[in-house]
């Protein structure tokens, strides 16, 4: 596995394509002429591995604007429905993508779920053509609706990455040690993320009003709670520019108001 | 292309609760500005960058002569520019200007233009022939809320920074001195107003507010993007040093007390006194700078006492 800097339309030097099985991956672009070519289009880490006779390319890099593509996991937000389909917006001013109401785990035509707009779902990246429009699915496992106790927030897209795949990423490591949290990454550049149990809505006017000591209990963890997301969010928010030395020391900043 | 910010239920979640609580999402006080990050150029006059949070702003000043206007023949010209590009935000559109666009802009340009915080007959050079106009170019680089505030300070910034060339006139006709040939001046500026806007949330009902007897909303001084977005209105406060209003401004949205109104005022004197010395203390720091690395001890007359 070698590394190395590399800007669109410089020459790939990897082993010749003629006699390797090669598989590109983002950033590279394969001329579709009889003899196959293969150019740069992103500037960027250039990544290449062989074995045997097996070869690995593409090239990481840092880019705002996400990019369907198939098998991806995301985050996305409703923001409306068309037919029998949501529509899902991965990004900020993008193009929605669909998710079809029978695209859940168990869904029925009588039994499906009843999605408002603004709520966030976690779903795989099914259809990717650049000519119709995308599509999304929240089959799998872990795939849904996730629920209004997290805090929803954009990250870079090579931070999100790092943290969805590297299993070995310090990130989560560290603010493991802070708090307990449960964590959604998107590679869309959104992360759900919460702390303990997350934030309720105050429940308006409850019926019996005997129990009010537990109310309070309630509120409190509600408020401990709140503080350690927004911490852990801001952590992580912050981690994506600090160099590893100093990771410790912006938890420990952005932990210090909620811990006293 | 969308054209909407969508924003999930679950920030908005998170930001009433935390209200309710006294919690901003950003973990500020309720009442305080983000940090105010400044560049001022070195080597030339009237070029600012400031960024708070994430909104980024660069203003140019530049000057020009031409004949004045004809009812007004003794005094100069200032000029704001402050269209929004989409670069700062893609809401922002470049065809069509919004509503909120125009609000900016408007609130920016009354706060310094109608306001006379530049002494305009300070720049006539022949009355009714010429005059100095001063034009202010403002440049939105990213949006991460509260433009007007930064843009008026950073537009008052840019002006206290700005030198135009000396001139001299002799037997009608008028000379420019180059800017390396003889010092610049400064523009004469009679007061600096400083902008503040204050976000209002409700958290209760409707209808709890306009009542009265409630009205616990509350008051959030230099939102960010989520903030604005979910506010249920805002006022802008224009201020100076001198304790004078200049500017009120409430576009509809929430309602409030007339009493809730002049504290606001009260509170918000302290903050203006604090960027008004911040714009003083950074001029003057970037004139010592400009004196050592220009040298300009040497063409001091005077003796070091």
């Amino acid at each position: 596995m070698s590394s190395s800097l590399i800007l669109p339309g410089d020459n790939l030097e990897i082993e010749d394509i003629s006699q390797y099985k090669t598989t590109i991956g983002p950033g590279i672009y394969k001329f579709p002429t009889r003899e196959p070519k293969f150019i740069p289009t992103q500037p960027g880490i250039l990544n290449h591995s062989t074995q045997s006779n097996k070869q690995l390319i593409y090239i990481e890099s840092n880019s705002k604007r996400y990019i369907p593509h198939k098998n991806d996991l995301v985050i996305g937000i409703v923001v409306g429905s068309i037919g029998e389909f949501y529509k899902v917006q991965l990004q900020d001013f993008s193009t929605p993508v669909l998710l079809n109401f029978m695209s859940f785990a168990n869904a029925t035509k009588k039994n499906r779920p009843n999605l408002k707009n603004g709520q966030v779902v976690y779903g795989k990246v099914t259809v990717d053509s650049i000519e119709i429009e995308n599509e999304i699915e929240c089959i799998d496992e872990g795939c849904g609706v996730l629920d209004d106790s997290g805090y929803v927030f954009n990250v870079n897209l090579n931070f999100a990455r790092e943290l969805l795949y590297d299993a070995n990423s310090i990130f989560l490591k560290l603010l493991a040690n802070k708090c307990q949290f449960e964590i959604a990454i998107g590679i869309n550049g959104k992360i759900w993320l919460k702390c303990g149990e997350g934030v309720k809505k105050e429940v308006k006017e409850s019926e019996n009003k005997e129990d009010e000591d537990d109310d309070m209990d309630i509120d409190s963890t509600n408020v401990k709670d709140l503080k350690y997301t927004l911490a852990a969010v801001e952590y992580l928010k912050k981690a994506q520019f600090v160099k590893q030395d100093e990771l410790k020391q912006v938890l420990n900043v952005c932990f210090k108001n909620v811990e006293n | 292309m969308s054209r909407n910010l969508e924003l999930s239920t679950n920030q908005k979640t998170y930001l009433h609760e935390g209200l309710k609580n006294g919690i901003r999402l950003s973990n500020r006080d309720f009442l305080k500005f983000r940090d105010i990050d400044i560049y001022l150029s070195t080597d030339e006059f009237g070029y600012v960058e400031v960024s708070i949070g994430n909104t980024k702003i660069s203003v140019r000043v530049s000057s020009q002569i031409i004949k004045p206007y004809e009812d007004r023949p003794f005094e100069g010209i200032l000029t704001i520019n402050s269209e929004i590009s989409s670069m700062s935000s893609l809401k922002f559109d470049t065809n069509s200007r919004s509503q909120e666009e125009v609000l900016i802009s408007r609130i920016i340009e009354k706060a310094i233009r109608r306001s006379n915080s530049l002494d305009l007959e300070n720049l006539c050079i022949v009355a009714g022939e010429k005059v100095w106009e001063i034009i202010v170019d403002l440049n939105f680089w990213n949006f991460d809320g509260n433009l007007i505030d930064i843009g008026c300070f950073a537009s008052m910034l840019a002006l206290s920074h700005f030198k135009k060339p000396d001139i001299s006139i002799l037997n009608d006709e008028i000379k420019i001195y180059d800017i390396n040939e003889r010092e610049p001046v400064n523009l004469s500026i009679l007061h600096i107003p400083i902008c503040l806007t204050f976000s209002f949330f409700n958290l209760n009902s409707k209808e709890m507010n306009i009542k009265g007897d409630e009205a616990n909303e509350i008051c959030l001084l230099d939102c960010d993007l989520i903030e604005e977005t979910y506010r249920d209105g805002f006022l802008v406060i224009t201020l100076n040093k001198n304790r004078e209003l200049i500017q009120l401004s409430k576009n509809g949205g929430l309602p409030i007390d007339a009493q809730q109104l002049l504290e606001l005022c009260m509170k918000g004197q302290s903050i203006v006194d604090e960027l008004t010395n911040l714009i003083k203390t950074k001029i003057k720091e970037n004139e010592e700078e400009r004196y050592k690395s220009n040298n300009l001890g040497l063409l001091e007359a005077t003796a070091d006492r």
